[in-house]
């Protein structure tokens, strides 16, 4: 019997143990490749290794901007919660009362509540576990009936730990707590069920319970000390940012306020994931009175202890932040979208498809799938699989359109859309007929040539929020409930699923670190650093930032031309994804064919981290691509190379190009300060204080073979106040941009006296003309033109008419010059064109204005009388007239050089000779010495040799750039105007070439630029820096 | 005089259970040298693991730990081999309510990990105690003790085994602990069959059970998750579908069919793989330990275990075929067929064939209650085979 029973039993066992090794064999040999390249993914760990970007010094060496190590102030609230004596006794009472405590209130408890908790017995808190009362001093806790429902049980272990961490009873990284230690510890509270945790841990550790507890009260007292020394020192920290920051009478509060806030994020970020996991969306889909009304979150509640003020509380952070996002950020993601989609045949379908995009499923955005097939929208359409109702009911899952985009024809096949299409797509059924062809127009411009970003954001930003609005009306109805009170449930296996996650959701979000402070001072980041123990939760983190050198304003020095450095745009993510995606396929690939390895370093190399800082703006974003390195690769793959540290595949990262500048940073500095805070004329009455009280301007200082050595613009940032005529000036780069209008006035006369003497025949330098008052009697001039003095010069030849700058003359001397004049003049001295600090092409970045178009206008009537003077149909930017005036000074036109080196390669200094006679040079360089040195000569007040100590040729210039008259303080009414100095100096042997440009001014050059050039001219460090150099 | 009696007492109740005078020479050394090398083997693939978490710095496997349990645990070797039939047979029923007693305790005393309420704190033995593995034995020996006395020719002769049966598999699954319950009840048809029964009429039962789950899973009877998991099972036979679910409800079976198919032919040596190396595959000093076979030995290697095991089961089964005496015959049996139900659930989980659950492989896996019930199956089973209790019931004559 046994036999013939045991026998099938074995063959069974055989057949079994057949069938086992069968698919052994299929797994590990005929699908071995497949799990054999999954497996090399999994071993493979891969991490970038950033470079570090390039300095950018001063001529010099003086580093402007660089990379350097830095550190930072974390907090990691879940360290804090299980490690610190104030989280500790916090979280125990907030366990025992099941509410959250606030960390101020158990701040001015701290011995008190810590005694409470450690008179706890064990058999008390089981018993509190069972629903029992819990009394202890003022720690007060009733009966329950539904322990269960209050989570009496997880609510005990969680205070036992805090208590057994506090008593240091537990396991932790700064006290080791043996196994026998815990068994004993177990066998004497199962012994003595009614003795304190105080009681046991003094017998665990035969010590006295009074030497406990002044051990405990001297580590209470010493916690609370620490936390008062680091809130004093982030306040004086912050006072050094902000001299708002709260003083440190009141940093405490303030610090245990950021503390508690943190604990809320950790608390919001954490029910955020929870909804997340048990209903699919997020819980900011849905509008907070919607979703607290409809849908049941009491399980939420109960695990986070919360009540409907904190939940709510939570719903509305949510949307607030979602809603940021909707306004702000997608639309802008969307206008990036648009951008690289510009130039297709159906930009309109495009635009629906970016609109659309953003509220259907995620999964309907399939490859291959064009908009007119996506049919889910985003939680609208998730509601039917999520909730079960009240009585079992659920979710129809037809629904009308809810969406504008719904209503449309769909399918593949569908007729692409037209911009009136996209019209009444935007502005819904209820526009008119003219409203919808005004839109569809402007929808059409804003996609013609380049197209209008800001405009098409705003618009996306608009239909976001109705479409938004729409969503949430359609929300509101597929939800609403019979009867107040009863509610929507999410489906009981998803809840059970968050709710296993739970733990784990809260410990991921609690232990993620949160910037307390970027860059604090060596001393608090010692403090904390060196006393880990002490400050548990508070940890200094390595980091790198880019540095700016501060300027005496401190700000950035030349923030405006140096730039600054940024995160990508969404365009710049946009383009990357593609890469990026195969960059990690390639990451990921288990086993790779020959070239994946090439490729994956090529990859590395090219792409750009998410996190890396791009140029900006200035020479940081010209020159982006110089100071960026490449970064490096590193692979190891298995045990081996871990434990060895040893790499599969290393590929070192290149630092990035240090780029040397023309740049003198005490020149800049200097420039910088004197615009900031100008000096005007000695006399008073002579002041342009409009102006002064409210600088705007620019000054250059060029060396003549084209090395910048400062450009200076002023404000550097935006002023909320208006100027003397109203307008707001935006901060701006002003030594090569021409913000609005920008003519150059009389500044222009020496190159149109230059050309005239060389290229219009007929010109007599000596020849006179009269500059006498205009029939009208309303001022002197040459025909319309009026010139700055009112009755007149007199008198005057070429070389006066360029000394005392006198207009009529120069009106004259403009109707001499054929269309042909003004195109080839302004071509030799560089106007209107590139002035070559951009040498290395259309880039991105370091921004100049050129406007060669200007120069090829036919000037008729008025016209060329006004070009003349430098007036109305001509404009410069200051760089544009320092390297100009270089060329006056020296024969030859330079390129504006700002970056002399980049790494080892220098970049040498170009020109080219221009076609001017010696003879007409020193003409107008004589009459240029005049009128800074000689009696009646426009600079001379404030330029002479007497007051600079060396001799300087310069030209002063106004042009208005305006027709409306302002008030001004003396009563007076005067045009709005530019005034500018260009000047060269020594002028026996040209060096330097000084610009300076006061931007809306009420009065002259005389008043204004001039004074401001002496100002800077006279400054010590700039002395210095012109002695040492040789130049005087 | 009470006093003087009480050793004597005591003494005499020892030597009821246990003998003492055991025929050494009796015992199957080939089986124990067969189970103490599948011992060693473990023992050196934990410590593979333990080196790697290690070197790794993960808080990981603990191999001191495993060689304390296995201290602690083995003397039930000794306890298994010297107990006596008799005895046996007459507090099978005592044996039996005490691990139910466990089973229903748990609720109460047992503490959660994992989402399962399966284990409750026994500081004296130095691990947590999982009474569903003391209940797999007991069950044995209930069922023994039910069949020893029956033939199971009525129907109303099923009642009883089939009872004693779903009692412990249904608080089992209540914990949850599917992988225990999945192992049981192989354990209980093949005892059945050794008892008596009819195969036809156990493999009709089988076949209506396995029918009848065809069912639930396609008229959606099943809840949610069970569906999930059932259909995760599904596709998990074809790569490309469970490696596009690697990160959802599939992840414990990619790793492990991941570790399993990275091993080729000849494996990847000892302490290498990505099982150790990425120490993704969940459970892999436990339940998914033949994956880590599997990778390190290759197919050669792993073959070579799984054949060493299951010799070590026929032993097991021969040796229930040589004992005249029922009850004992019936144990030893049953015990051979836990080893089998362990090896082909824990296998062909790990392999795919089965549905993902947990559930230790006796002498590899570092569970404390495992290792612990594993002594004492292993010991009674040597010793109820070398004690051979004379028996005048009539399958004696059988044979």
């Amino acid at each position: 019997m046994a036999g013939r029973r045991i026998a099938p039993l074995i063959v069974l066992v055989f057949v079994g143990v057949a069938l086992l090794l069968a698919r052994l064999y299929h797994i590990q040999i005929v699908e071995r490749d497949v799990w054999t390249s999954e497996a090399a993914g999994l071993v493979r760990a891969g991490a970038i290794r950033p470079y570090t970007r390039g300095a950018i010094f001063d001529a010099r060496g003086r580093a402007l901007r660089e990379d350097r190590a830095s550190y930072q102030l974390e907090f990691v609230y879940r360290e804090f919660r299980r490690a610190h004596p104030l989280g500790l006794v916090a979280h125990a009472r907030s366990a025992l009362l099941g509410r959250n405590i606030a960390l101020r209130e158990a701040f001015e408890n701290l011995e008190p509540w810590c005694d409470e908790l450690l008179r706890l017995a064990p058999r008390q808190l089981d018993e509190f576990a069972l629903g029992g009362p819990l009394n202890s001093g003022a720690l007060q806790v009733a009966a329950t009936l539904t322990p269960a429902l209050e989570e009496r049980r997880a609510r005990r272990a969680d205070a036992r730990y805090y208590v057994h961490v506090l008593l240091a009873l537990a396991h932790s990284d700064d006290a080791s707590f043996a196994p026998k230690d815990r068994s004993q510890l177990a066998k004497l509270a199962a012994d003595n069920p009614d003795a304190s945790w105080l009681e046991l841990a003094g017998a665990l550790w035969k010590r006295d319970v009074t030497e406990l507890q002044a051990d405990l009260a001297a580590r209470l007292a010493r916690s609370r000390a620490d936390l008062q020394a680091l809130s004093a020192a982030l306040a004086r920290e912050a006072a050094k940012e902000d001299a708002a920051a709260p003083t440190e009478a009141g940093a405490l509060d303030a610090f245990l306020a950021t503390l508690d806030a943190q604990r809320e994020r950790v608390a919001d970020e954490s029910a955020s994931a929870l909804f997340r996991e048990a209903a699919g969306f997020s819980a900011h889909r849905i509008e907070p009175h919607i979703l607290v009304d409809a849908l049941d979150l009491d399980w939420i509640a109960a695990r986070l202890a919360w009540d409907r003020e904190r939940m709510l509380a939570w719903l509305e952070r949510a949307r607030a932040e979602y809603r940021r996002v909707l306004l702000d950020a997608a639309p802008e993601r969307a206008t990036a979208q648009l951008e690289l989609g510009v130039r297709r045949e159906d930009p309109a379908e495009l635009v629906a498809a970016c609109w659309a995009a953003q509220f259907v499923h995620p999964a309907e955005r399939a490859d291959g799938v064009t908009w007119r097939e996506w049919r889910k929208l985003s939680v609208l359409d998730e509601l039917s699989d999520l909730l079960v109702g009240f009585d079992g009911r659920e979710l129809p899952l037809e629904r009308a359109p809810a969406l504008p985009f719904e209503t449309l024809e769909r399918g593949a096949q569908a007729a692409p859309l037209e911009w009136l299409g996209l019209a009444r797509l935007e502005l819904g059924a209820s526009a008119g007929a003219e409203e919808l062809e005004a839109a569809a127009q402007a929808w059409s411009a804003a996609f013609e040539g380049r197209m209008d970003r800001e405009w098409v954001r705003q618009r996306c930003a608009d239909v976001f929020a109705r479409w938004e609005q729409e969503l949430q009306k359609a929300l509101a109805e597929r939800l609403a409930v019979p009867a107040p009170g009863e509610r929507w449930r999410l489906r009981d296996e998803r809840l059970e699923k968050a709710l296993e996650r739970a733990r784990h959701v809260l410990k991921d979000y609690g232990s993620r670190p949160r910037t307390l402070l970027a860059r604090p001072s060596y001393e608090l980041a010692h403090m904390v650093a060196r006393h880990r123990d002490r400050y548990a939760g508070f940890v200094v983190q390595d980091t790198r930032e880019r540095v700016a050198r501060l300027g005496r304003d401190g700000r950035p020095v030349a923030e405006a031309l140096v730039g600054a450095v940024g995160a990508p745009s969404y365009q710049e993510e946009l383009l990357a994804g593609e890469l990026r995606a195969e960059f990690f396929s390639l990451a990921r690939k288990g086993l790779r064919a020959a070239g994946d390895v090439e490729e994956l370093a090529w990859l590395a190399q090219t792409l750009k981290r998410p996190d890396e800082l791009r140029g900006r703006g200035g020479v940081e974003a010209y020159f982006d691509a110089e100071l960026s390195g490449r970064n490096g690769y590193r692979e190891v793959r298995g045990l081996q190379d871990l434990v060895e540290r040893s790499f599969e595949l290393d590929v070192p990262p290149i630092d990035g190009a240090d780029l040397t500048l023309t740049l003198d940073l005490d020149l800049q500095e200097e420039a910088a300060a004197v615009l900031a805070a100008p000096e005007g004329p000695p006399d008073p009455h002579q002041c342009d204080y409009a102006w002064l009280s409210r600088p705007t301007g620019a000054i250059v200082l060029m060396r003549v073979d084209g090395d910048v050595l400062a450009a200076a613009s002023y404000p550097v940032v935006a002023r909320d106040d208006r100027g003397p005529a109203g307008i707001a000036d935006a901060p701006f780069e002003r030594t090569l941009r021409k913000p609005g209008f920008q003519p150059p006035g009389s500044s222009f006369k020496p190159f149109v006296a230059l050309w005239a003497l060389e290229r219009v025949a007929n010109t007599d330098p000596q020849r006179v003309l009269e500059c006498a008052m205009l029939p009208d009697g309303r001022g002197a001039g040459y025909v319309d033109v009026r010139c700055n003095v009112h009755v007149g010069h007199g008198a005057v030849d070429l070389r006066d008419a360029l000394k005392r700058s006198c207009n009529s003359y120069f009106a004259m001397l403009g109707e001499r010059f054929s269309h042909a004049d003004w195109s080839a003049m302004a071509a030799e001295f560089g106007f209107g064109q590139p002035t070559g600090v951009r040498a290395l092409g259309p880039r991105a970045g370091l921004y100049e204005d050129s406007f060669p178009q200007l120069f090829q206008r036919e000037l008729s009537g008025r016209g060329p009388r006004l070009a003349g003077n430098g007036l109305s149909v001509v404009e410069a930017t200051p760089m544009q007239l320092a390297r100009a005036t270089a060329a006056l000074a020296t024969g030859a036109l330079p390129q504006v050089r700002l970056v002399q080196r980049i790494g080892a390669q220098d970049f040498a200094p170009e020109s080219r000779p221009i076609a001017i006679s010696h003879a007409s040079l020193e003409f107008v360089r004589g009459a240029m010495v005049a009128c800074a040195n000689e009696a009646g000569g426009s600079a001379r007040d404030a330029l002479n040799e007497r007051e600079l100590g060396f001799v300087l040729a310069a030209k002063t210039g106004s042009g208005d750039i305006g027709v409306e008259r302002v008030a001004t303080a003396d009563g007076q009414s005067r045009v709005r105007k530019h005034t500018w100095l260009i000047s060269y100096f020594p002028a026996h042997e040209p060096r330097y070439v000084l610009v300076v440009f006061c931007h809306d001014t009420l009065q002259t050059a005389s008043h204004s630029s001039i004074w401001v050039a002496r100002q800077f001219l006279q400054r010590p460090l700039v002395r210095e820096f012109l002695a040492q150099d040789g130049g005087l | 005089m009470r006093s003087s009696n009480a050793p004597f007492e005591r003494r005499s109740a020892l030597a009821q259970a246990f003998s003492l005078r055991l025929d050494w020479w009796r015992v199957d050394w080939h089986l124990l040298a067969l189970a103490l090398s599948l011992l060693a083997l473990g023992i050196v693939v934990v410590h593979s693991i333990a080196l790697a978490d290690d070197a790794l710095g993960r808080d990981g496997v603990d191999f001191a730990k495993h060689v304390k349990k296995i201290v602690v645990a083995s003397p039930m070797l000794l306890v298994g081999l010297t107990l006596k039939p008799r005895w046996l047979r007459r507090h099978a029923w005592t044996i039996y309510g005490a691990t139910i007693v466990l089973l229903l305790l748990l609720p109460f005393v047992g503490h959660v990990r994992n989402n399962a309420t399966r284990w409750m704190q026994l500081p004296l033995i130095g691990f947590d105690l999982q009474p569903s593995e003391l209940a797999k034995l007991g069950l044995v020996i209930a069922l023994a003790r039910v069949l020893y006395s029956s033939r199971l020719e009525r129907w109303r002769d099923w009642r009883a085994p089939l009872g004693i049966t779903l009692l412990p598999l249904a608080l089992v699954m209540m914990q949850p602990d599917l992988g225990t319950a999945m192992s049981m009840a192989p354990v209980c048809a093949g005892m059945l069959y050794l008892a008596g029964a009819s195969g036809r009429r156990i493999a009709g039962i089988a076949l209506s059970v396995l029918a009848l789950g065809v069912l639930a899973y396609k008229f959606e009877w099943l809840r949610d998750y069970q569906l999930e998991r059932v259909e995760t099972w599904l596709e998990s036979f074809g790569a490309s579908a469970l490696i596009d679910g690697r990160t959802g409800s599939a992840f414990h079976t990619y790793h492990a069919r991941v570790a399993i198919g990275n091993g080729g032919w000849w494996g990847q040596g000892l302490g290498n793989g990505v099982a150790n190396e990425a120490g993704h595959l969940p459970e892999r000093d436990c339940d998914s330990i033949v994956a880590v076979i599997a990778e390190e030995a290759g197919f050669v290697g792993a073959s070579a275990v799984l054949v060493l095991y299951a010799l070590m089961v026929v032993l097991l089964l021969s040796s229930a075929g040589q004992i005249r005496e029922r009850f004992s015959r019936l144990v030893v049996g049953g015990l051979g067929l836990h080893f089998a139900s362990h090896l082909f659930v824990n296998v062909g989980v790990n392999l795919g064939l089965v549905p993902m659950t947990g559930l230790p492989l006796p002498l590899f896996s570092t569970g404390g209650s495992a290792m612990l019930a594993t002594f004492a199956a292993l010991g009674l089973a040597l010793g109820l085979a070398a004690q051979r209790e004379a028996a005048l019931d009539e399958d004696a004559f059988r044979d």
